[in-house]
């Protein structure tokens, strides 16, 4: 009796002991979290970081590698965040938290613009039976993508597979309808000198390109009738070719620096101003 | 009985009140040397900060400095590296690590005044691969390979005469060169394609201006002319100022490889128990 008295002791005393080092972990957990709700992310790593070095029975494993990914990722360390969000996945418990976490992993290949690997990872949620309901919030995310990537006309098919007035497919036709045809700048100064940066609202660089192609084709013409063949070609290869070499590249940056200044405001009015869920 | 249930109640309150928060010194230090072994320095070094401010602890010093160093914090590294006291038995390694620092952070002059009269094998060496990056005098060939092991003096000396005779082109003489024949001074720089190009155009337009000129296109031949001279003198230019950028390149690549070599080999210095 006196036997069985004192291991019944010994056993409340080591459950005590337990309980006692789980309540201090809790405590630690809710301190992390603290830190991490007043945006303080580097404090917060730190004692979430201790958390997982003292949590010996990973009680708090997955969630805890979660915020200090989440914590990583919100000070841009994205490397370190996708190390922590993979610690995360593989202490998952359930798939409700692996979809959660691998989206996350998806949203920062979206922020650090690795395009293939984000549309890679997408496609193998997609293929998983397990999400099958999911179908929207992936097609949202690949719209991300290619607004990421620059591409507006796909953005605007992944959104529109998801409703037809959808406010990102909207946004992203009309962002596409604004840019402006690379091929076509190119195409019009190819046919006529300074006719690409005009499309593009560049005026007196489309006047200049068409004057110096003309000088320059005036003086190479006037050689081969002349019959200074020799002359002709001379200024012909080293004179008017280099203008109108340059007039195409014109055209073709012009267009491109517009088509950027065009996607940023896109971008911008995604970042301050849309509400819905973003990377 | 009751002298168990005693026993484990004081224990257990002992335990608890001394170790078993995670903010006790003990777990702090367990911790810090986790973020440590981690790579993550300035987490520990904050961990290690807040142990200092309760009792002085050479090790945890050392370790600080050690970190700063780890992340380039050259400044902090040299200020706790120097903090550390004579009685400490880190003393002779901070001090090792203290003039490496002073190394990679590139303060070669401030090194040289100090290790000019240690005598020790480690510092001479510190001392000798400093002179590979100053405009200082180097020692002669023979005592400047001394110092290192054998088989490292192979490569030491490759970089000791890379250093005392660097092969840099003249810029004056490659100016002169395309004054002479226009793309010459590009081609003695070894860049043969725009040298060729430099050449045909000065001389495509030079017989443009005289062709005109005889034909009494007079405004055609002043236009080629002008356009003669600027290929001309702009060549001219282009190969003083190629000089300039290779003799650059050739600086930048024996810093680039150097720093390298001696990143690999530790500065010569044994490595640290407590970085490896």
């Amino acid at each position: 009796m006196i036997l069985l008295n004192k291991y019944l002791l010994l056993t409340s005393l080591l459950a005590a002991n337990l309980s006692f080092s789980q309540e201090y972990l809790q405590q630690q957990f809710e301190f992390a979290k603290n830190l991490y709700e007043k945006e303080n992310y580097f404090d917060a790593i730190t004692e979430y970081k201790r958390l997982k070095f003292f949590d010996t029975n990973n009680t708090y494993g997955s969630f805890t590698d979660e915020y200090i990914a989440q914590s990583y990722k919100q000070g841009g360390k994205f490397n370190e965040a996708i190390h922590y969000f993979t610690l995360a996945e593989i202490n998952a418990k359930n798939s409700e938290d692996i979809y959660r976490i691998k989206t996350e992993i998806i949203r920062i290949n979206i922020l650090r613009r690795t395009a293939d690997n984000a549309l890679n990872l997408l496609d193998e949620l997609e293929k998983d039976g397990r999400w099958i309901d999911k179908k929207d919030e992936i097609n949202h995310w690949r719209g991300w993508v290619y607004i990421f990537n620059d591409e507006w006309d796909k953005a605007a098919l992944e959104f529109s597979k998801i409703s037809a007035d959808h406010e990102l497919k909207i946004l992203c036709e009309n962002t596409h309808k604004k840019k402006y045809s690379v091929t076509f700048a190119k195409v019009a100064s190819v046919i006529l000198p300074g006719t690409g940066q005009f499309y593009t609202g560049n005026y007196l660089s489309g006047l200049l390109s068409l004057g110096w192609c003309a000088l320059w084709g005036y003086i190479a013409v006037d050689a081969f009738i002349e019959n200074r063949i020799f002359d002709g070609l001379a200024v012909t290869n080293f004179l008017w070719f280099r203008f109108y070499q340059g007039n195409l590249q014109n055209a073709e940056k012009f267009a491109v620096e517009k088509n950027i200044q065009i996607a940023n405001e896109s971008l911008f009015y995604l970042q301050h101003s849309y509400s819905g869920l973003k990377p | 009985m009751k002298k168990i249930f005693l026993l484990f109640f004081f224990l257990n309150s002992f335990a608890h009140s001394q170790t078993s928060t995670l903010h006790a010194s003990e777990n702090i230090r367990k911790f810090a040397d986790h973020l440590f072994s981690e790579k993550d320095f300035l987490r520990s070094v904050s961990e290690y900060e807040k142990l200092l401010r309760i009792e002085h602890n050479d090790t945890l010093e050392f370790k600080i400095a050690l970190a700063y160093q780890s992340i380039e914090n050259n400044e902090l590294a040299l200020e706790k590296f120097s903090g550390i006291k004579y009685e400490s038995v880190f003393y002779n390694e901070s001090e090792k690590e203290y003039y490496k620092t002073l190394f990679q952070s590139g303060k070669y002059e401030e090194l040289q005044n100090n290790l000019s009269k240690k005598d020790e094998k480690g510092f001479q060496r510190l001392l000798y691969l400093s002179y590979l990056f100053t405009s200082s005098e180097l020692p002669d060939q023979k005592n400047f390979s001394e110092p290192f092991p054998l088989t490292e003096r192979e490569n030491i000396l490759n970089f000791y005469k890379q250093k005392k005779e660097p092969p840099y082109k003249s810029s004056l003489f490659s100016g002169l060169m395309s004054a002479v024949l226009p793309g010459s001074g590009k081609i003695y720089l070894g860049e043969i394609g725009d040298g060729i190009t430099a050449f045909l155009a000065a001389s495509l337009f030079t017989f443009l201006s005289y062709d005109n000129f005889s034909h009494d296109h007079n405004f055609r031949g002043w236009l080629f002319a002008g356009l003669g001279f600027f290929f001309y003198t702009g060549n001219i230019y282009g190969s003083v100022t190629a000089a300039h950028i290779y003799n650059a390149k050739v600086d930048y690549e024996y810093n680039a490889n150097l720093r390298e070599y001696l990143q690999n080999k530790n500065y010569f210095l044994p490595p640290n128990d407590f970085i490896k």
